[in-house]
């Protein structure tokens, strides 16, 4: 809407006279504001519209920013067609120009005030004659202490235009786009359009106030700010000219339109100054603004020197339109546009398995420009990967590599090739010394396997594991510390303890047959039953997630669950200290809140023993086991002060919660049994022969056989046999 | 304390004002008329305004300019005498934590008991016993008194006192924090003056109200308070002020009108007679020189009854007069007229950016600031 002002006419019109709704909501308003506000005259102008002069008194400090006045006369002009905002001029005639927030009018007198950033169709649902009039009141008042622009709010832009420019730094042609837009290029075809670039000095924030239409407007617009901008712009012309009579060009290249992009650093306050652009598409061919500038082609390949003509008559016929600025999409806007922390900018990131998860996941910090990334996946697109996959070009994509497809994808969004690194190989191919040389690594790959490689063979770098369970209601993200004390497989087991721990989770492995579906022929050709908006979901969390934990140095085991009601739940496991132990080539992670529960058992039992299982879990490829609970002495265990013998009463029913509860993943490991007070922690005779058990019991189950004796002062020995496993 | 303010209320001629900063609430002066229609209830809003300690209200801070009827009226009514623990919960009286008066109030043989002025004698009394038998529980608030000016008849032995020139930093023996008084007033020779002719009005207190910028040393906001000081007073102000170095103690934000906007700021009076041959309507030089050291955006309040173009003197139309050539017309404010205007006090709110005058009225009732009036069926 054009905020232009035009006189009204003389004649006066009475309250009861006033036919427009808005004149009539404002005027019945005025007595709510007591003698803040006077209604001075209602006069008629043309096409219906209603002048309400008024005088606003607003509350203005002794000492405004901006000249303000305690009593200020302000004219509201409201229209027949109650579909548009009335508009609002300042007539006082030393009222200040260039505030923020007032409008472009043809003229700069009498100011326009922008009261609202909002559309009418947008306002109108609150709208009445007392909000607008507190909203210009408010404007005034906020003006005055310079508030009105919050500090956090974007500076404005120094003039503003219709249509737009799509600005790439590195182009330096234009071509026009649907819409009235132009684009910057570097392969114009047909007549070229030069793009030229100029810096300024800093100017204060404030937006101009007067329409541009021609050059001389806008060589007289600069001159208002002490800018020379035919000075500026006279080298950029020179330049172009000496480059086609030196390549001798075509004439075409005389009758390209130029295209001015202005970069004008604005002041905040008087110490920070921010960048920002505007352009100006100038309707004159090169050939033209040449010879203003003082040098006339002569057949394509001479120059004539004269003197430079800036005279009102020779700028003002060349019209020029105003371009609002857009930069191109590159990482630095994504990252603007996203809030991003630019400390990760260069940071760079490895993630391992680009399926549905991993690729959304990866995809949304793509789109904020957060880190560099290697993208590891042997995986090829088949049909139904688009379905859950971030990528939905089916047409190229199609048994593409996953990691490949997807890198490209993100690199082009952002018009740039480092950003991402398709590595097409499973990781136990990619060299190790690539994978150390990231600031972390995300593993998404859903593998065991890929979260144990990267916990025992990857050192030095900060490792993350997430993934989806079975049903993919719930989210998982193990984190390693910043300091690698506790890794993935240690946070795994921390995991399925927490999981046992907690009543809620207990059905968080399930794992259906019928949810699944066989997409091919082979035995790991299956995938899940998991609607794409619940991997939507839980990309997210997990890119907020990773973002936020790389931030914070602690290790942590996190879930989220999809509830009923469609919001999220979400646990936090605590995570135990373990003891480690190195028996025969083999460590024991025993963990201590364990130890510390079988201990206190035993001092209860005394002076009898007692004893019970130990639950965990045995690695044989990294010759590890995790002891990650206990199950106490059974009802019918015999606990005598020289002897304990184990019982089985509701054994089978509590390893079979835990064999279901962790997927299988937890089991029986061995046996614990205490001694008295004042005696070792060395084998009995008995206890060799239980032992020599438990060895041909683990032979049977293909795990190594453990003993765990526990002693005073809380102190146990574990006694370890693999068997040469 | 929420935020700074300055609030002058409408009680005629007469000053009631209510200082409020991050650290104290302090009131200069009461005049408190019964409240009728056009009356505005000036201890309700005061009640609104303070704190409460163990369910009492109470202010920091109670500037006794002088003891005029219209600088004191019902004082006893509204405010605590006595020591705290006598306070009835009935009353919904105010307690003084401090109170600044100055030495007349003991030598002004012609109050009556049964007055304000007598009441707050009295209660002066008390306190200044306390500390002239340095009795422990004078330096607790609700005890404390402080002497400004001249002691001319050695009636407040021990209490401690602040002087023309000194800055007060610190009330309750708590500091301040970006608020401060210059003291201007009753000089030596004032206060004797003012015993000499039995004229209350001459040793009244003078002083410089200075709130802070949030950050650093700068003045946001300065207030000149004067009682009912003549021109006498106030060139004896500007005289010591420039010879000491101390202008910027001359300057303000905001001034008071003397007297309730009479001529005795500009001349003596009468302002005019001619039968009599009494000219004294040209406002002496001192007087406009101190007016000139308004800064940017100065406001003059005049804390009077409204203002009309007649020969009233208070308030006086030609004071009012020399007061907008000074300001402007927009720039003078008359609690009265403003009063009338917006049916409130005037209150600045202080800042940053200097002195606010708030004119608007909020929805306080839709905000859950203020009761709505009562409703039901037994009304």
């Amino acid at each position: 809407m054009k905020q232009d002002y035009t006189n009204p006419s003389s004649k006066k019109v009475k309250i009861e006279e006033l036919k427009n709704d808005h004149s009539k909501q404002i005027v019945s308003s005025i007595d709510a504001f007591g003698g803040t506000l006077i209604l001075l005259d209602i006069l008629q102008g043309s096409n219906n519209a209603e002048y309400l002069l008024l005088n606003f008194l607003p509350d203005i400090p002794n000492s405004p920013i901006n000249d303000i006045r305690q009593e200020e006369t302000i004219v509201i002009i409201t229209s027949e067609n109650n579909q548009e905002l009335p508009k609002v001029f300042a007539l006082r005639d030393d009222f200040p120009v260039g505030l923020p927030h007032t409008n472009i009018t043809k003229t700069q007198r009498p100011v326009s005030l922008c009261v609202f950033e909002d559309r009418f169709e947008e306002l109108k649902h609150q709208w009445s004659g007392s909000y607008f009039l507190q909203s210009i009141k408010n404007w005034l008042e906020l003006t005055a202490r310079d508030e009105l622009h919050q500090e956090d709010q974007p500076l404005e832009p120094f003039v503003i235009g219709s249509k737009g420019i799509i600005i790439n730094p590195n182009h330096i042609h234009v071509k026009k786009l649907p819409g009235g837009y132009y684009k910057t290029t570097d392969s114009p075809i047909g007549t070229p359009m030069h793009r030229l670039s100029v810096f300024t000095k800093p100017i204060e924030n404030g937006v101009v106030n007067q329409r541009v239409e021609n050059l001389y407007n806008l060589n007289q617009l600069f001159a208002e700010k002490d800018i020379d901008l035919m000075a500026l712009i006279k080298p950029k012309i020179f330049e172009l000219v000496d480059f086609d009579v030196s390549e001798g060009i075509n004439g075409d290249f005389w009758k390209g339109l130029v295209f001015l992009i202005v970069q004008i650093p604005i002041l905040r306050d008087s110490r920070t100054e921010e960048p920002t652009m505007v352009g100006f598409k100038i309707n004159a061919t090169l050939g033209l603004l040449s010879s203003i500038f003082g040098r006339t082609i002569v057949n394509l390949h001479s120059i004539f020197e004269a003197k430079p003509d800036y005279s009102e008559n020779r700028l003002s016929p060349i019209g020029v339109e105003i371009l609002n600025p857009h930069p191109s999409l590159s990482k630095t806007v994504a990252q603007l546009y996203s809030g991003i922390d630019p400390k990760w900018s260069d940071s760079i990131f490895s993630l391992i398995g680009i399926g549905a998860l991993g690729s959304q996941f990866f995809m949304n910090l793509a789109r904020s420009g957060f880190g560099k990334w290697n993208l590891i996946d042997k995986d090829i697109l088949l049909p139904h990967n688009f379905i859950r996959h971030a990528s939905t070009n089916t047409e190229n994509h199609i048994t593409e590599n996953k990691a490949e497809a997807i890198s490209n994808q993100a690199n082009i969004l952002l018009n740039d090739q480092d950003f991402s690194k398709p590595i097409p190989k499973t990781i136990y191919e990619v060299e190790k010394t690539k994978l150390q040389k990231s600031d972390a690594i995300m593993d998404m790959s859903t593998s065991i396997g890929v979260e144990r490689y990267l916990a025992n063979e990857l050192k030095d770098v900060r490792k993350f594991s997430s993934f989806l369970n079975p049903i993919g209601s719930d989210l998982v993200m193990l984190s390693e510390d910043i300091k690698g004390h506790y890794l993935l497989d240690i946070l795994e087991m921390q995991y399925y303890k927490g999981l046992l721990a907690n009543p809620d989770l207990a059905e968080h492995l399930d794992f259906e047959q019928e949810g699944k579906i066989r997409y091919a022929r082979g035995c790991r050709d299956i995938t899940s039953k998991i609607p794409q908006e619940n991997i939507s979901i839980f990309s997210g969390i997990a890119a907020k997630a990773f973002k936020s934990k790389l931030n914070q140095s602690n290790a942590s085991i996190d879930l989220w669950r999809i509830n009923e009601y469609n919001g999220v739940n979400y646990y936090n496991f605590k995570i135990d200290n373990w003891v480690e132990e190195k028996i025969e080539g083999w460590t024991i992670y025993f963990n201590e809140r364990v130890i510390e529960k079988i201990s206190n058992f035993r001092i209860e039992k005394l002076p009898n023993e007692t004893g019970g299982i130990l639950i965990g879990a045995v690695d044989n490829f990294y010759k590890k086991v995790y002891i990650t609970g206990t199950i106490l002495a059974p009802e019918d265990s015999i606990e005598r002060p020289t002897l304990f013998i184990r019982g089985i009463t509701g054994v089978r029913e509590k390893l079979e919660v835990i064999r279901k509860v962790t997927n299988d993943n937890l089991k029986y490991l061995g046996e614990w049994h205490s001694h008295p007070k004042n005696c070792g922690l060395g084998m009995s005779g008995d206890d060799k022969v239980q032992f020599a058990e438990l060895l041909n019991e683990a032979k049977l189950n293909g795990q190594p056989a453990l003993m765990s004796i526990f002693g005073d002062d809380k102190k146990h020995k574990t006694y370890f046999d693999n068997y040469k496993i | 304390m929420g935020k700074n303010k300055i609030k002058y209320y409408p009680v005629g001629n007469g000053d009631t004002s209510l200082i409020k900063t991050s650290k104290a609430n302090i009131i200069t002066d009461c005049n408190i008329r019964e409240v009728k229609d056009g009356i505005f209830d000036v201890k309700k809003d005061l009640l609104d305004e303070l704190e409460k300690r163990d369910g009492k209200p109470y202010t920091d801070l109670f500037v006794l300019s002088h003891h005029d009827n219209d600088h004191c009226l019902n004082f006893g009514k509204h405010f605590h005498t006595g020591k705290v623990s006598s306070y009835d919960d009935n009353d919904e009286k105010i307690v003084i934590d401090e109170l600044w008066v100055n030495e007349y109030i003991l030598g002004d043989d012609s109050i009556s008991d049964d007055s304000d002025a007598g009441i707050i004698r009295k209660e002066v009394g008390r306190r200044r016993n306390l500390y002239k038998n340095n009795d422990s529980s004078k330096d607790e608030r609700g005890n404390r008194l402080v002497l400004v000016g001249y002691d001319g008849n050695n009636q407040f032995t021990n209490v401690p006192q602040h002087i023309p020139g000194d800055i007060v930093t610190q009330i309750n023996g708590t500091d301040l924090e970006k608020f401060e008084f210059f003291i201007h007033a009753p000089f030596k020779s004032d206060v004797i003056e003012c015993n000499a002719i039995n004229d209350r009005n001459l040793s009244s207190i003078v002083y410089q109200a200075r709130f802070f910028k949030s950050y650093g040393t700068d003045f946001a906001c300065r207030v000149l308070h004067g009682g009912d000081a003549d021109h006498y007073r106030w060139a004896t102000i500007k005289e010591k002020s420039e010879k000491n170095d101390n202008k910027d103690a001359l300057e303000w934000d905001i001034f008071q009108t003397p007297h309730h906007c009479s001529w005795t700021f500009f001349n003596d009076t009468p302002y005019k007679d001619d039968d009599k041959g009494i000219d004294n309507s040209e406002p002496m030089q001192t007087s406009i020189d101190i007016l000139n050291y308004k800064l940017s955006g100065a406001k003059v309040v005049a804390t009077s009854k409204a203002i009309v173009n007649n020969s009233d003197n208070p308030p006086h139309y030609p004071a009012r007069t020399e007061y907008v050539d000074v300001v402007g017309e927009s720039n003078f404010k008359n609690t009265q007229k403003f009063y009338e205007d917006f049916e409130k006090p005037i209150v600045f709110e202080i800042d940053d950016y200097g002195a606010t005058l708030i004119k608007a009225t909020t929805a306080a009732i839709s905000m859950g600031v203020s009761k709505p009036s009562r409703a039901g069926r037994a009304g």
